[in-house]
């Protein structure tokens, strides 16, 4: 049961709040997860983040910075965001969620399986974070492992790899539970600095490791190796949507599709 | 804490608590256009409002983030009296059903328009991807975006939203804006939550964890305490009345089973304890103050559970027959905690053995059809059990109006309500008032009485009015669902495909409680045989009790599964027999002078009637359909893992029940002339108080707007059985007719009366006019003479419908399929519904609910189901988790047509349209598999796990 709304002018002021309140207190960023009846917390103090001015995208040399309180549809619409980011925010094919939804809330909410994690991940981006040691940048694996502190900013190396990306629900205006992003260089024909990184098959997105170690280096191998080297890697859970097999199943064939698309060109977006 | 924001144009301050959710906010400031239809779980889209220029759901938002922000909702498009471009379009292309949703999708147009003030396909899908709509299919939102688009710039353009049809009739046959649906795209107070006044109490039920137990003890003590509650109901202080919650016709065919409260519990959500309390929260409260200890029994959730030897009983109750007896049956209680099962005549039930209802019957002899056979397929078809989920949940709001409960409901069955309810209280009807209100779309669920019948209890026994409104939860696990069903053909044909024998063994699970337990998968039957000629053909019918959650009516009823059995079968036969699905149809389709001998033992719980089929339009469908397909011809997918394949049905289903079902109507004129028709017609968003307006005007010669409609009140409108059967065009519109015939009889005696000439020489004119020879007499000069201090009285005539005929509407429904081998994941590319039903009345409101009708079963066929776990709870009892489909899942290229055919029986030919329409999808779809990939998948929904399996890609 909310209790207390609170909008800071500043991050400091909401870094305060956050400290002050402690567990009872939660950033809120659109509130399509906090605010749901069918969300999983429960919080007493709500900090908005509306008014941190969180919400630009900058483009330098050598990084995209995405405002964390950007929504997925200001993504979308932005020209200036990379592709791959776009393309997966689009994944959500409801508009008013994507709306209301934001890109910090989502990484820190984590319950969309079918999200932006994975393209992320595949990009090497990084997050900007005020956590209980000050203000960091981390990267988003590293950030999902503890999960400390306040998302202000996205930040995407430049140039902005490609990424494949491929996502699987049942009909089209299902919310994704397999999504795969995966991003790689080809040199000499030989697969360098594979990234392959899933959602649906973990607690939160995952890499292939043991994938991506048999990629490097290697040539491109067939579709058909690929799905079973990622059926001894991974067992999703079961629900009412499919069993764990068909998942792994649906999931191999995601994967192979997407390391075939990222190392001939064909379907990799930038 | 204060919140400000501009509300459609108006600065508006507010205090909240910070929880307080927008929705909320804006409903309880007289905002009722946004809709709860998924508890605030942002899934649905019916609380839709435009958040400083975004589309977002208010239900997702707290009041406290809107601050200084501007809100738009559809009153902000509300001109004094006058409709916007975008609602006058919407009406105009009939986009709008139940309106439930109407304002949203005003409000998505809206915000759409702004962005693009001519859109794409495309961007209309993504504008409106975030709101549900269940009654229309979406597809004439396409044609009210693009009439709201062009009347933007062209405020005069108009263009054609549908075919018209019957050049000799003025009214009926042509499009005209729905009668009520000025104040349903405007988002006017129209439903049951609308009438609901503030002293009103809160009605919670506490509800069984358990599948299958007994009240061991229950104490309400804690609960009654509670400041604020004024009542607890539990099957102690209930009373002992038995009945059944299928809302049909007198003398039932559905078993009473039940007890308003009962002490056994027979299905997860079945009810424990009522609570009415002065608030929703006190309400909620209490119910975690009731202690129950329950005896947990072994429940049976499967058919084949259920018939098993030494199966756990789910209805053990003594029984007893109102007429007849059970035989041989053991009629006393196996516990008396079970209580009782009451028949109104035998259906040959056996509830010790979990079977609820049997009936067979057939035509010719089967084995010997059989063996004339040159090529038998038998076969199992098997389906999952799928949910209505109307816009609206089950509603209802009872208050006493002296001595008498007067009851607010969203219904189908004002009057089967009225009488179950009586029972309840053991009060004469009299004493009871049915006023149905808009309903926000029932599809079959809303026939059943589920929580009317325990609001109506406690408003009499405490005098308090009373609101139960279900959460969407309880609409999954308390309303009621389509029974589960499995079905053996078993088919025989000649070389040359000549069919020589037909078997239907159906066995259906009814769950805990009987409700249709005859008569839908009887239905499954009536609906689907008659469609193939063949002079052997016999069906088995065994429904059977188990502890899912119940099950009911639902659009189709049950033709929808015995038409994927049937239908599948022919096409396996087909092809077995090397012959083209088509091919095989054309040789063994019914059509028109076809002899029915088969309706003799399909009639529901009596004997039936055979008679010769007048009006058949699937020649002309099926032309049309192969055209419009390009059938043989289906293009080549890019992807080698993708195949692509086509396939059809055919469908028939009923236009109400003759011999047993029954409408009236009633006409009064004003004093200008023009009339009030009372009708007991029960319009559920289908566009019936159009048809009966339509039925009359026509009868009377004067335009749609010179008669006004009030329907659906047991007080004031004349009796008709409901909203159920595919009844409501043929029976209540018959009865409009009827009545309207009779006020045109009576007009010109009067008028010949006044002009001293005989009726003979009279001619009816429009727009109300009545000349003879000599002179000639408006309609407003016959009603201010006949209601002069001199007249004859105010004109009065009413009209009865029934018939002992039936009119069949027909149809042929092609589909095309994207396979990926691969992933088993199917997508429809193509969807075509060509339909007969006789002369369309509104033609574009048939073609809604064609098109609401085909994606609906699309759905069925290819994603919902209500999955339980080992406990029988349903684990994805949510709109989002259910996956219904939404506007960005209805097929690129989705057709309906209406196929006209000229019927005898039918007032001014019409047949009905919408059930029908649920029966094609699922055969097609899975004959369309087929055709892609070569595998026959017999139980739906086709996921990817069975399409993985049949195609061998998982071990």
């Amino acid at each position: 049961m909310i209790e207390g709304f609170h909008k800071p002018a500043t991050i400091e002021e909401a870094l305060e709040l956050a400290s002050r309140l402690g567990e009872r207190a939660a950033f809120l960023g659109g509130g399509v997860e906090l605010n749901s009846s069918e969300g999983t917390r429960d919080p007493e103090q709500l900090i908005t983040l509306a008014s941190l001015g969180l919400d630009e995208v900058v483009v330098s040399d050598d990084l995209v910075s995405l405002g964390a309180c950007c929504t997925y549809q200001q993504l979308i619409d932005c020209d200036r965001v990379p592709e791959p980011v776009r393309v997966a925010a689009a994944e959500i094919a409801n508009r008013s969620i994507r709306n209301q939804a934001t890109l910090g809330g989502a990484i820190a909410s984590d319950q969309l399986v079918g999200d932006l994690l994975p393209a992320l991940v595949a990009l090497g981006a990084s997050l900007d974070v005020y956590g209980s040691v000050g203000p960091a940048r981390v990267a988003v694996e590293d950030w999902l492992a503890e999960r400390d502190g306040l998302i202000t900013t996205v930040a995407i190396p430049r140039p902005v790899r490609p990424v494949a990306f491929r996502a699987f629900a049942r009909s089209n205006s299902e919310r994704s539970f397999l999504v795969v992003a995966v991003s790689l260089d080809v040199a000499d024909g030989r697969i360098v600095r594979p990234i392959v990184a899933v959602g649906g098959v973990a607690a939160t997105t995952v890499r292939l490791t043991g994938l991506e170690e048999s990629l490097e280096g290697g040539v491109l191998p067939s579709e058909a190796d690929i799905e079973a080297k990622v059926a001894s890697l991974v067992d999703p859970p079961a629900d009412y949507r499919a069993s764990s097999e068909v998942k792994r199943q649906i999931l191999g064939v995601l994967v192979a599709r997407a390391v075939h698309a990222a190392s001939g060109g064909k379907g990799a977006v930038q | 804490m204060k919140v400000s924001f501009r509300l459609d144009g108006i600065d508006r301050s507010f205090d909240v608590t910070p929880e307080v959710r927008l929705r909320d906010l804006l409903e309880s400031s007289g905002v009722v256009s946004v809709r709860n239809g998924c508890d605030g779980a942002g899934s649905c889209g019916s609380c839709s409002v435009i958040w400083d220029g975004k589309l977002v759901n208010s239900c997702l938002l707290l009041a406290a983030q809107v601050d200084g922000s501007d809100i738009r909702t559809v009153h902000s498009q509300n001109e004094p009296r006058r409709l916007s471009v975008i609602q006058a379009s919407a009406l105009d292309a009939g986009m709008s059903q139940c309106g439930y949703c109407s304002p949203s999708f005003m409000v998505g147009i809206d915000d759409l328009l702004t962005r693009h003030p001519e859109p794409t396909r495309e961007q209309i899908d993504d504008a409106l991807s975030g709101i549900f709509c269940r009654c229309t299919g979406y597809e004439q939102m396409y044609d009210a975006v693009e009439l709201a688009s062009k009347r933007m710039v062209d405020p005069d353009y108009t263009a054609p939203t549908a075919p018209e049809f019957r050049d000799d009739l003025r009214i009926v046959g042509k499009v005209a804006r729905k009668i009520d649906g000025r104040r349903l795209v405007r988002g006017e107070r129209a439903y049951v939550e609308d009438m609901v006044q503030a002293d009103a109490c809160h009605l919670r039920m506490l509800r069984s964890p358990h599948a299958h137990a007994y009240i061991e003890s229950i104490d309400t003590t804690k609960a009654e305490a509670l400041p604020g509650v004024v009542h607890v109901l539990t099957y102690l202080n209930g009373p002992d009345a038995w009945y059944g919650s299928a809302g049909q016709g007198f003398p039932e065919p559905s078993p009473y089973d039940r007890r308003l409260m009962g002490q056994k519990l027979r299905h997860v959500g079945d009810r424990v304890a009522a609570v009415v309390a002065e608030t929703d929260a006190i309400a909620r409260a209490a119910l975690e103050l009731i202690d129950v200890e329950y005896e947990v029994l072994e429940p049976v959730f499967t058919i084949d559970a259920a018939k098993a030897e030494g199966a756990p009983i789910v209805q053990g109750g003594a029984l007893e027959f109102v007429i007849g007896d059970g035989g041989d049956l053991d009629v006393t209680a196996a516990d008396e905690r079970e209580g009782k099962v009451i028949y109104q005549f035998p259906i040959h039930a056996d509830p010790k053995r979990n079977v609820a209802a049997y009936v067979d019957g057939g035509i010719g002899e089967l084995e010997k059809g059989l063996a004339e056979a040159d090529v038998i397929i038998d076969r199992t078809y098997s389906s999952s059990q799928v949910q209505c989920t109307p816009r609206e949940p089950h509603v209802v709001y009872t208050r006493m109006e002296g001595d008498r409960l007067i009851i607010h409901g969203s219904t189908q069955v004002p009057w089967h309500l009225r009488r179950i309810v009586a029972r309840i209280i053991d009060q004469p009807e009299s004493k009871v008032r049915v006023i149905k209100e808009r309903v926000g779309g029932g599809f079959g669920s809303k026939q059943d009485i589920v929580l009317e019948e325990v609001a109506a209890w406690c408003t009499w026994v405490t005098g308090r009015s009373v609101l139960f409104r279900f959460d969407r939860e309880e609409e999954f696990i308390a309303s009621r669902t389509r029974h589960v069903m499995r079905v053996r053909a078993r088919l025989g044909a000649k070389r040359d495909g000549t069919l020589t024998a037909i078997g239907m063994d159906l066995e259906a699970n009814t769950g805990p409680y009987g409700s249709h337990c005859l008569t839908v998968p009887m239905n499954a039957c009536s609906k689907s045989l008659p469609l193939f000629l063949c002079d052997h053909v016999k069906f088995t019918v065994t429904t059977y009790y188990s502890n899912i959650p119940p099950t009911g009516a639902y659009q189709g009823y049950g033709a929808p599964k015995g038409s994927f059995a049937l239908q599948m079968a022919a096409a396996e036969l087909a092809a077995e027999l090397g012959m083209g699905h088509l091919e095989f149809v054309e040789k063994n389709r019914v059509r028109e002078g076809s002899w029915l001998e088969i309706l003799r033992c399909l009639g529901e719980g009596r004997e039936g009637t055979p008679q010769t089929v007048h009006s058949c339009g699937l020649g002309p469908a099926l032309t049309r359909g192969v055209e419009l397909m390009d059938w043989g011809n289906k293009a080549a997918p890019d992807d080698p893992d993708v195949a692509y394949g086509q396939g059809l049905a055919i469908v028939q289903q009923g236009s109400g029940l003759p011999h047993l079902d029954q409408a009236n109507a009633s006409i009064t004129q004003n004093g200008d002339g023009t009339f009030v028709l009372l009708s007991g017609g029960t319009d559920l968003g289908t566009g019936l108080d159009t048809v009966c307006a339509k039925m009359a005007a026509e009868q009377l010669c004067i335009p749609l707007d010179s008669i006004a409609v009030i329907s659906g009140d047991t007080d004031t409108t004349p009796f008709d059985v409901g909203a159920y059967a595919s009844s409501g065009t043929f029976f209540s519109g018959g009865a409009a007719r009827n009545a309207g015939e009779a006020m045109r009889k009576r007009l010109l005696e009067v008028a010949s009366e006044m002009l001293e000439e005989p009726t003979g020489q009279l001619v009816m004119e429009f727009p109300g006019v009545i000349k003879g020879k000599a002179a000639q007499l408006t309609y407003e000069e016959i009603a201010r003479t006949s209601q002069s201090g001199t007249g004859v009285g105010q004109l009065h005539a009413f009209g009865t419908f029934t018939t002992s005929k039936g009119s069949f509407p027909y149809g042929a429904h092609f589909a095309e399929v994207a396979v990926d081998r691969k992933t088993g994941r199917v997508d429809v590319r193509k969807y075509y519904a060509l339909q007969d039903c006789g002369t369309p009345i509104n033609p574009e409101m048939a073609l809604g609910q064609i098109y609401g009708g085909a994606l609906k079963t699309i759905g069925h066929s290819l994603w919902e189901e209500m999955v339980l776990d080992e406990q029988g709870r349903c684990v994805n009892a949510r709109l989002g988790p259910y996956l219904v489909p939404m506007i960005v899942d209805v097929p690129p290229e989705f057709g309906a047509e209406l196929v006209y055919t000229d019927d005898p029986f039918g007032p001014y030919g019409g047949k009905s349209v919408s059930e029908i329409a649920c029966n094609g999808a699922a055969p097609a779809i899975a004959s369309a598999i087929h055709d892609a990939v070569g595998v026959w998948i017999r139980t739906w929904p086709f996921s990817p796990e069975k399409i993985l399996r049949a195609l061998g890609e998982m071990d």
